[in-house]
């Protein structure tokens, strides 16, 4: 379950390894969890661990507000050849 | 630009001029001169009619997001002679509360729906302001419209044109007042500096609340030039910025330097997309030469780069034009103060009063563009100095082969994505959680990803809290920049010699991670 593994790469990476009250909804980016430096670092994450390549145009504060949401993205992406 | 006039009758010289140029771009669409012109007329017989009085000294507070309407009811403040404040309408809705209550406006220009939200709050604390709102104004323009035509007040050059809101140390915003004359300096050494004509396209990244903007709205509305409104929700998407440089041809981009950065890690900025770009000015926060460095390589060859300095007590006061020896530095200088300024370097108490180094030192800023200073906070040793057109930065800053370079601050503010950010504010906000005790917050300024981190103690041993309940709790009260990253709990603080709380060591230990 891709979910779990990017919540707890986000729990380590960006909230001192705590992930309690961090859910699949919480605001990524309206609470400054995630910026817009390490959001590109958290692209290239995602593509390493599913082999899926994110496009440029993909990468919006919508795509990107909460695990839910870019859960919902990289089901629409297709895996790399 | 003409010279002796002030931004707002040049511009009501530019409508008249070039009735047909494209002023403004915002999303799908444009507004001509002529029409926008029509747009600030009409938005000032609304105000007129909402107050029912002609003033020409109103402070009108604008609440909205960015859009055609937010610069329409700008120039239309202007245009009466009014003095326009804008609010960023991200932030939390009690920080946009504390402004109205420090501004205390004559009118409050927002949607019906932030109307419903705010008055309530404000009636509750015996606050009452005249509302203007959006829809209001929308449902009956043509009325608005068929008004008089009055022209527009000459303002005298010391009248106040806007109070931009930044970050106070106390938790209550300070209200930096800015001239006519602050803004006709400015920009009539802009436009002269890049050659800005009608034919040019400016973008406009940062909210109206942010000094920056003012650069990209009057530079563009005393040339004739476009603007390119980008709205909060195209503001960090990159897709959107590629595309607006290429689709409105914009040739001179102005922003901090993070969105450039941001720009170039997402491949956004490529020579099929930015062929039209003249300039390209960032301000607002040191640019690391390695960014830099990536950006250049970007861009066209013939793109000037150019480092803009300046506090919002200033505004740009300081210039640099980026030259291949700069790569060869360590750091990228602020370059040199503009003409009719002077740059004073006030030696530190730290140095040795006999031989006191006359290249560093903080950074006194003298001539016209310096601002009258607060509307809402007294600073006797700052306001001694604004009253003689002088302003002490605060930032610690060495002279070396007639260049000037930023060496850091002499105090808690700090830079945020070129956002002011007082710590003690964000301090202030946390020590409102039960658990805490204290709070001080240390900004990891310099370093490759610059972070927010949290240092506290906590009333009970056994409490609990961490950075997501305090990223949280701030996020109901601050703007999105002041939310912390990081939380680093401490049984107590380490005290410096004096008995206050020791920064450094603190500091120390936010870099040892």
């Amino acid at each position: 379950m891709f979910k779990s593994v990017l919540k707890n790469h986000i729990a380590d990476s960006y909230l001192d390894g705590d992930s309690s009250l961090l859910d699949d909804d919480t605001e990524l980016l309206a609470l400054n969890i995630i910026d817009s430096a390490a959001l590109f670092d958290l692209v290239a994450f995602i593509q390493q661990e599913t082999h899926k390549q994110i496009q440029m145009q993909d990468i919006n504060p919508i795509n990107f507000a909460s695990i839910n949401t870019i859960d919902a993205l990289l089901q629409t992406t297709a895996e790399e050849t | 630009m003409d010279s002796t006039g002030s931004i707002i009758e040049t511009f009501e010289t530019v409508c008249h001029r070039y009735p047909d140029n494209t002023a403004l771009i915002c999303k799908h669409t444009t507004l001509s001169y002529s029409e926008l012109l029509a747009c600030v007329r009409a938005w000032s017989s609304a105000i007129d009619q909402t107050l029912n009085a002609s003033k020409s000294n109103n402070k009108v507070l604008i609440y909205l997001d960015k859009s055609l309407a937010y610069v329409e009811a700008i120039y239309a403040t202007l245009s009466q002679g009014g003095t326009y404040i804008p609010v960023d309408a991200t932030q939390p809705i009690e920080r946009v509360q504390l402004i109205i209550e420090q501004a205390q406006p004559d009118i409050i220009i927002t949607t019906a729906l932030r109307k419903e939200t705010l008055e309530p709050l404000l009636t509750d604390k015996n606050i009452h302001h005249h509302f203007l709102t959006l829809e209001g104004f929308e449902s009956n323009k043509s009325q608005y419209q068929q008004n008089p035509i009055e022209p527009f007040v000459k303002p005298d050059p010391s009248h106040i044109a806007a109070i931009l809101f930044t970050s106070g140390s106390t938790g209550v915003p300070k209200g930096v007042q800015i001239t006519h004359q602050n803004l006709s300096y400015f920009i009539d050494w802009a436009v002269t500096e890049l050659k800005i004509t009608d034919q040019d396209c400016l973008s406009n990244h940062a909210p109206f609340a942010f000094d920056l903007s003012t650069f990209d709205l009057f530079a563009a509305g005393t040339t004739g030039a476009a603007s390119w409104i980008i709205t909060h929700d195209q503001q960090r998407d990159v897709k959107e910025l590629s595309h607006g440089i290429k689709n409105h041809g914009v040739s001179i981009w102005y922003s901090v330097p993070s969105v450039l950065s941001m720009m170039i890690n997402a491949g956004a900025l490529t020579t099929s997309n930015n062929a039209t770009l003249r300039h390209v000015i960032f301000a607002g926060e040191p640019f690391s030469l390695k960014g830099l460095a990536a950006l250049k390589a970007a861009l066209p060859n013939e793109t000037s780069l150019y480092n803009w300095y300046g506090p919002t007590e200033t505004n740009v006061c300081f210039s640099h034009k980026v030259t291949d020896d700069d790569f060869t530095r360590s750091s990228l200088p602020i370059g040199a103060p503009l003409p009719g300024l002077d740059a004073i370097l006030l030696p530190q108490e730290t140095q040795d009063k006999h031989h006191p180094n006359q290249h560093c030192g903080e950074l006194l800023i003298s001539g016209p563009c310096v601002t009258p200073g607060y509307m809402n906070v007294e600073k006797p040793e700052i306001t001694a100095h604004h009253k003689v057109h002088q302003h002490p930065t605060g930032d610690l800053v060495i002279l070396q082969d007639n260049l000037y370079f930023y060496q850091g601050r002499l105090d808690d503010m700090v830079k945020i994505n070129g956002n002011r950010v007082e710590l003690g504010e964000i301090s202030n906000c946390i020590d409102q959680l039960p658990t805490i005790k204290q709070s001080v917050v240390i900004y990891t300024e310099g370093t490759e990803t610059p972070k927010l981190i949290v240092f506290a103690t906590l009333n009970h041993q056994d409490s609990k809290v961490n950075i997501l309940q305090i990223k949280k709790h701030v996020s109901t009260q601050l703007p999105k920049y002041m939310i912390p990253n990081s939380l680093v709990i401490l049984h107590r603080f380490p005290l410096n010699p004096n008995g206050k709380v020791d920064k450094k060591a603190l500091k120390t230990l936010a870099l040892e991670g």
